[in-house]
């Protein structure tokens, strides 16, 4: 099969959707000529402005402008540069798309996607490398897409699409420029199923984007060096969530690790490995593990590496549970 | 006058709905018989007739939470006293109220709790109404305490650029809950600000009926053929507190007389209107009201009644379902 980025195959899941319904639009900073940050999508030279607009430098223009929008009966989607710019766009983000429904004791809909480039990559610093998805997981009314793949870019963005529901697309900055198999043509893969992204026995693990690379890495050197054979399982999606999959997995493995590259505490690994232990809690033959990076902002430039959670810590981590 | 004796009639019932609806509210709410927290509308009801009239029946608007005359123009009287009351007989199950009722079939776009982001989310609205239904306008209200959130020059600034069918109607009441108008705002009219980022602006005396209700027609007129936005700043002024059961106390009682006296009762002001030109007399105005009132009070006796029974008060079951929250339902996402 063809191999294409990340990148490219979540613009393919635009021009799928633009080309069957007009009423799909983009909207975001710099998607004009330049073409948009990190996502190159080609809509503005095939769709035009109308289809594809430049906004000010005012984010909470973006998403509550493009909620309007799918109330009004479009299906938006607005960009963030960054995901960490979510910040600015709290308030439509948290209490107004997510609620709009339920106010209306479930007469309407949002059908809105929010995309937001997210996670460390390139030392960009403290407020453009951030994880942010423990900031909205606990948000009732929103559903979040976390993919790791180039495939699952594109078909998850194309479940996004046709959602009615506000969904914030997580797109890892780390993943956009890897380039994975993608089918041709229209394809969906739902959310709330997990990806076995590798089959084992002796520990499961549940990690996704640039985390769930360094795992794949780490398994690979534990199974050669040590005999290790790792599960690892991605979830796609973080609302709706495939716990199933992870207790199914923990019940063969029984020893479970869950890791993100987002500060440690009160993190969305806190969440998954409390639902491992409240329901999986006689399978288990030692503690769970909980791995993330350090509880402070992310330093500039190349400290960054050292910061982050990397496959050298989750190495040994998974070796000193299995043991 | 361009308005029909019977037009002007129309809107003399819905001015004075929105008035009686809040008084008699109030009396029930002081029996302790229906309670909840609302915000008076009581003075400023002239600028919600003047928007519901000037829109047609198929245009939306989104309300702000001084806008009851609006409401009652569009929406059932019981339904809405029954919404506002969490009454399952309302609009919204009872679970959403009166600050967040939203009701779509009637053009009615909720107004977000959060003050200033309903703009921003109505400037997207109006985006989708130029699109799929040219032609039409829409209506986004709010108070001169909410016009300060940077998400209204946001809005507004962005209305301007993509040239957007709507029309802000900012109630500049003095007022932003216990706070004077001169601790937040320094310039001499408010829409000096939509002036600035290029937009078609009229400050109207928001207690006078008929010249609201004209330069709404103009506004919503310029929008639907041009497709451009207008900012109307209706000075008015709040006679009550900010809530219901707020007495005020933080109020300068000098200053209060001063403004009273300056935006005269809008009532009495459309009465004499009527009476000069013959569209009614005092007699005919005061059987109005009366029958307004026992209908409300009926209504609300009605609902008393109804609220006795469990069976029509919203259940934590019933918010727990699913569908309620999200419109493409799957597992694992309660």
């Amino acid at each position: 099969m063809r191999k294409i980025f990340y990148g490219e195959a979540i613009a393919e899941a635009y021009h799928n959707a633009f080309e069957k319904d007009d009423r799909y639009l983009y909207m975001g900073e710099d998607v004009g000529v330049f073409g948009g940050t990190f996502i190159r999508n080609g809509l503005y030279q095939k769709f035009g402005a109308d289809r594809c607009i430049e906004m000010p430098i005012a984010e909470n223009l973006i998403v509550a402008a493009a909620m309007g929008m799918a109330v009004g009966g479009m299906r938006p989607i607005a960009e963030l540069m960054y995901s960490d710019f979510i910040s600015l766009a709290m308030d439509p983000v948290v209490n107004e798309a997510p609620k709009y429904r339920f106010n209306a004791a479930g007469k309407a809909s949002v059908p809105l996607t929010i995309v937001a480039p997210t996670g460390t990559l390139d030392g960009s610093g403290c407020v453009h490398s951030q994880c942010p998805e423990a900031w909205i997981t606990n948000v009732p009314g929103l559903k979040v897409v976390v993919p790791t793949t180039a495939e699952d870019a594109k078909g998850l963005m194309a479940s996004c699409l046709e959602d009615d529901d506000p969904c914030v697309y997580l797109a890892a900055k780390s993943c956009l420029y890897v380039k994975g198999e993608v089918p041709e043509g229209d394809y969906k893969i739902p959310f709330g199923k997990a990806r076995i992204a590798k089959e084992g026995t002796d520990v499961t693990v549940v990690a996704w984007q640039r985390t769930l690379m360094d795992v794949v890495a780490a398994a690979k050197d534990l199974e050669k060096e040590d005999g290790i054979s790792v599960e690892i399982i991605d979830p796609r999606t973080l609302i709706p969530f495939d716990y199933e999959a992870v207790l199914n997995s923990v019940k063969k493995t029984g020893k479970f690790l869950v890791a993100s590259e987002a500060p440690k505490r009160y993190s969305c690994t806190s969440e998954i490995c409390s639902y491992v232990a409240e329901n999986a809690f006689e399978h288990l033959k030692k503690p769970p593990v909980r791995l993330g990076s350090p509880n402070t902002p992310i330093p500039s430039f190349k400290l960054e590496e050292q910061w982050r959670l990397g496959k050298d810590e989750i190495k040994a981590s998974i070796k000193a549970l299995v043991k | 006058m361009k308005y029909s004796n019977e037009e002007l009639l129309s809107m003399y019932e819905n001015l004075v709905l929105g008035r009686i609806y809040d008084d008699v509210l109030w009396v029930e709410n002081q029996k302790g018989r229906l309670y909840s927290m609302f915000h008076f509308t009581t003075g400023q009801e002239a600028i919600g007739t003047a928007v519901a009239f000037a829109l047609k029946d198929d245009e939306p608007f989104m309300p702000s939470h001084r806008s009851r005359s609006l409401h009652l123009k569009r929406l059932d009287k019981y339904r809405y006293l029954a919404e506002q009351q969490g009454c399952k007989q309302g609009y919204c199950m009872g679970i959403s109220g009166d600050p967040h009722i939203t009701v779509h079939e009637k053009g009615f776009i909720a107004n977000p709790g959060i003050l200033g982001q309903g703009c921003p989310i109505a400037t997207g609205y109006a985006f989708s109404l130029k699109k799929l239904n040219p032609g039409k306008a829409m209506v986004q209200l709010m108070g001169d305490g909410t016009f300060n959130q940077g998400a209204v020059y946001e809005a507004m600034n962005w209305a301007v650029v993509q040239k957007l069918p709507i029309v802000y109607v900012v109630e500049n009441n003095s007022w932003a809950m216990s706070t004077p108008q001169d601790r937040y705002v320094a310039t001499e009219a408010l829409s000096d600000r939509a002036k600035g980022l290029g937009m078609d602006v009229a400050t109207v005396d928001g207690n006078d009926l008929i010249a609201m209700r004209e330069a709404m027609d103009i506004a919503l007129e310029r929008a639907r053929k041009q497709s451009t936005p207008t900012l109307i700043e209706a000075v008015t002024y709040r006679v009550t507190g900010h809530f219901a059961g707020d007495v005020a106390g933080y109020r300068n009682k000098e200053f209060h007389e001063t403004m009273l006296k300056k935006h005269p009762d809008p009532i009495p002001r459309y009465e004499s209107l009527l009476i000069e030109n013959n569209v009614a007399t005092q007699d005919q105005l005061d059987k109005i009201k009366a029958d307004i009132k026992a209908e409300m009070e009926r209504n609300c006796e009605e609902l008393f009644q109804a609220k006795k029974d469990p069976a029509n008060l919203p259940t934590l079951e019933d918010i727990l379902d699913v569908n309620l929250i999200y419109a493409s339902p799957m597992e694992g996402l309660l």
